[in-house]
């Protein structure tokens, strides 16, 4: 195979596969095809870039030009210019928020600059669905160097020392994970792999499966050997079909390689792995949970001890970790723990990956080192607010985390700063949002989820939900009182200290969090009856200004419920009673007559 | 396909493959020359491509360390129809004109020294 003088990497991440993407690549090479290049230059489809507001991206290798919003249309264009003529398409180069000015490097866009890639570091370069391109990068010598160079003991040692610690959400140092694992005597022990990923908005395991499965699957083996297990499992849900689609290839290429299966590097150490499919219960990320749910049974947890370390899966110790966090043992080991902890703050270690969402610039998936502030990721890598309103509140961490603001946008991003703050690490789903966002009615949101999602098994967290879910829609009611807000912190606190798993232990979080920073917004829905964002419809309020309005009919005509009254050419009024609040009124003034009180 | 068994054996996938993506990788490398190719309208239609592929063929035959890339109209255009610019890793470029594959050899034997 002789070398590619180019090579064209089309994101087949989530967001721009939905954006077609891999017509996009499809066109390409028929385009390339059609000029006689396609030996000179290559189209690869790549796990996900993580700029998906941009998406669909193209790059160019090795011009590092990258182009962003591309469509299927554009493939002609591209390599006849491109690829041909060596001319840049300016109309498809990403133009920075900051400066306005077209941005053809990736690597000097706000969004990238500060990043620091480990977990996502084949994302985007490799072709996840072949095993070479993944060798080539150092695949598999972090196993092959464990294997043949490493005793377990020392294995346990590198991953301590590097200080990596759990990035699913709780933060539980991954070294002391395995040692106690190791420590466990039995016939059989299990690796499982935590791929059940639930937050709302969050999506970053699933863009490390679909990008670079093998990193998971070689982490994996690396446990296997430092623990004694010959056995690993992966626990994914079902609803992502095509990160179970790269890691059955990434399996089976593993396999005939060799890498996976019996006497690995002729060590005579053996591991294979598994996969198991889950409904989607945000309650099986809780490692019991989990491992009831693979064993077939109810997916609800159980009391610890014993730990999972000591009596797992069907009785076994069981090693579980998250996606994210066997993604990053395969570097640690090639570059040392000195390298790892090296990056970070002086607690917790490394990157982290986060999924940005809400009402900024650039969404997408980012991963920074340890230590940034909330202050860079919104302002710098998410490039600012959208439409030029004001920040408001990030939630963090999910439904088990809770909402920070303002004052909290400097501290700088750790595990202890974090949950110090009233949030917590989380798997790392960040939403960001503005003046337009109504804080209880963001606890409901989270609340509601959490209802749902509840197993049942114990009291607190199957009924005090529900009933703290009660009270905040009473609340967005207009119906609630001081008392309720009195009610609700109370059983926020009894929910959180007797709830049997991390699910209860943490659902009040958005509760306390906004009632502790939104305080007023929360006394402003009781006693005045007023929301200030205008989401909670039951506060609202549409008024028409007599003075501005000269009866044109038009609300009135178009109002679904027939709540307008008013004789043509003079003064209407909106029937508060038959009301439903729908806007179409406000919508359909010419005249700027109607607004919202 | 063949198993890897030892750490040879993924050392020589590694080496085969990533000769494959260096480009991708790690983009132009600043330290080697570059030749041009223009390959606009006019390049085409005098035959730039055959000398573009003669260019690669002969570089990679004597073996020499150089980026043969193409490119639109070089500088303002006035040169024809097959122009090819050579930029040196310290700035320094030159521009040849009616290249045709005598020209080439000994663009390329230039670089050799």
């Amino acid at each position: 195979m002789s070398e590619y003088k180019m090579h064209i990497l089309v994101c087949g991440g989530p967001g721009c596969s939905a954006s077609k993407s891999e017509q996009i690549a499809a066109n390409l090479r028929s385009h390339l095809q059609q000029e006689g290049l396609e030996k000179e230059v290559n189209v690869v489809l790549t796990g996900c870039f993580g700029f998906c507001e941009a998406g669909p991206i193209i790059k160019i290798m090795p011009d590092n030009v990258f182009y962003v919003k591309v469509q299927p249309e554009d493939a002609k264009e591209i390599v006849q210019e491109h690829i041909i003529k060596g001319r840049m398409v300016e109309r498809l180069l990403y133009t920075e928020p900051s400066n306005g000015k077209k941005t053809p490097l990736d690597t000097d866009t706000d969004f990238y600059k500060k990043q620091v890639r480990i977990a996502l570091r084949n994302c985007g370069i490799i072709d996840p669905e072949n095993i070479e391109e993944y060798i080539a990068l150092d695949g598999y010598k972090a196993l092959a160097t464990c294997l043949t160079e490493y005793t377990p003991e020392k294995v346990i040692e590198i991953v301590s020392a590097s200080g990596l610690s759990g990035r699913g959400g709780a933060g539980f140092p991954t070294g002391r994970k395995w040692a106690a694992t190791a420590k466990s005597k039995a016939e059989q022990k299990y690796i499982v792999c935590n791929a059940d990923e639930g937050d709302p908005g969050a999506f970053m395991d699933r863009s490390i499966l679909e990008g670079d499965p093998h990193s998971v699957l070689e982490a994996m083996a690396i446990a296997g050997y430092a623990v004694g297990a010959d056995k690993g499992l992966i626990y994914i849900r079902a609803e992502y079909p095509l990160a179970i689609h790269r890691l059955q290839i990434a399996l089976d290429q593993a396999r005939d390689r060799g890498l996976l299966g019996k006497d690995i590097f002729s060590t005579g150490f053996n591991f294979d792995i598994e996969l198991r499919y889950g409904a989607g219960a945000f309650v099986c990320g809780e490692a019991t949970a989990l491992i009831h749910s693979m064993e077939g049974l109810r997916g609800e947890p159980t009391m610890k001890p014993p730990r999972t370390s000591d009596k797992g899966y069907l009785g076994m110790p069981t090693n579980v970790n998250n996606v994210e966090t066997y993604a990053n043992v395969p570097a640690i080991i090639l570059k040392g723990a000195d390298w790892f902890s090296s990056i970070g703050t002086e607690n917790s270690k490394g990157t982290k990956v986060f999924a940005l969402a809400g009402q900024i610039k650039n969404v997408g998936l980012i991963e920074v080192p340890m230590g940034i502030t909330l202050r860079e990721i919104i302002y710098e890598i998410g490039g600012g607010m959208n439409g030029g309103k004001k920040f408001k509140a990030i939630q963090t961490g999910g439904p088990s985390g809770g909402c920070l603001t303002e004052k909290h946008l400097d501290i700088p991003i750790d595990y202890k700063s974090l949950s110090d703050a009233g949030s917590m690490m989380g798997s790392g789903g960040m939403v960001i949002m503005d003046e337009s966002s109504c804080m209880v009615s963001i606890a409901k949101f989270y609340l509601d989820f959490t209802v749902e999602e509840s197993c049942g098994k114990c009291t607190p967290c199957r009924i005090g939900n529900k009933r703290l879910y009660e009270l905040l829609d009473k609340i967005t009611q207009g119906k609630g009182t001081m008392e309720d807000l009195d009610n609700l912190r109370n059983l926020s606190h009894v929910i959180k200290d007797t709830s049997l798993c991390g699910l209860g232990q943490s659902s009040p979080n958005p509760v306390l969090s906004t009632l502790d920073n939104f305080w007023d917004e929360y006394v402003e829905h009781v006693k005045e009856h007023k929301c200030r964002a205008g989401v909670c419809k039951a506060l609202m309020k549409y008024e028409i200004n007599p003075e501005v309005c000269v009866g044109c009919t038009a609300c009135a005509r178009n109002c679904p419920v027939n709540a307008i009254k008013g004789e043509k050419k003079q003064a209407h009024q909106i029937n508060q009673e038959a009301c439903i609040k729908c806007g179409t009124c406000m919508e359909k003034c010419k005249f700027g007559a109607i607004s919202i009180k | 396909m063949a198993q890897i068994k030892t750490l040879a054996d993924l050392q020589a996938v590694k080496e085969r493959v990533y000769a494959t993506m260096k480009t991708r990788v790690e983009g132009f490398d600043k330290n080697l020359p570059q030749i041009r190719i223009a390959m606009a309208t006019i390049g085409i239609q005098a035959g730039a491509k055959e000398i573009y592929d003669y260019f690669i063929d002969q570089t990679d035959a004597k073996q020499i360390k150089a980026i043969v890339m193409q490119t639109s109209v070089i500088d303002d255009g006035n040169q024809q129809p097959v122009v090819v610019k050579v930029t040196m890793p310290d700035g320094e470029s030159k521009i040849y004109e009616n290249v045709d594959k005598k020209t080439a050899d000994a663009i390329i034997d230039s670089l050799k020294a």
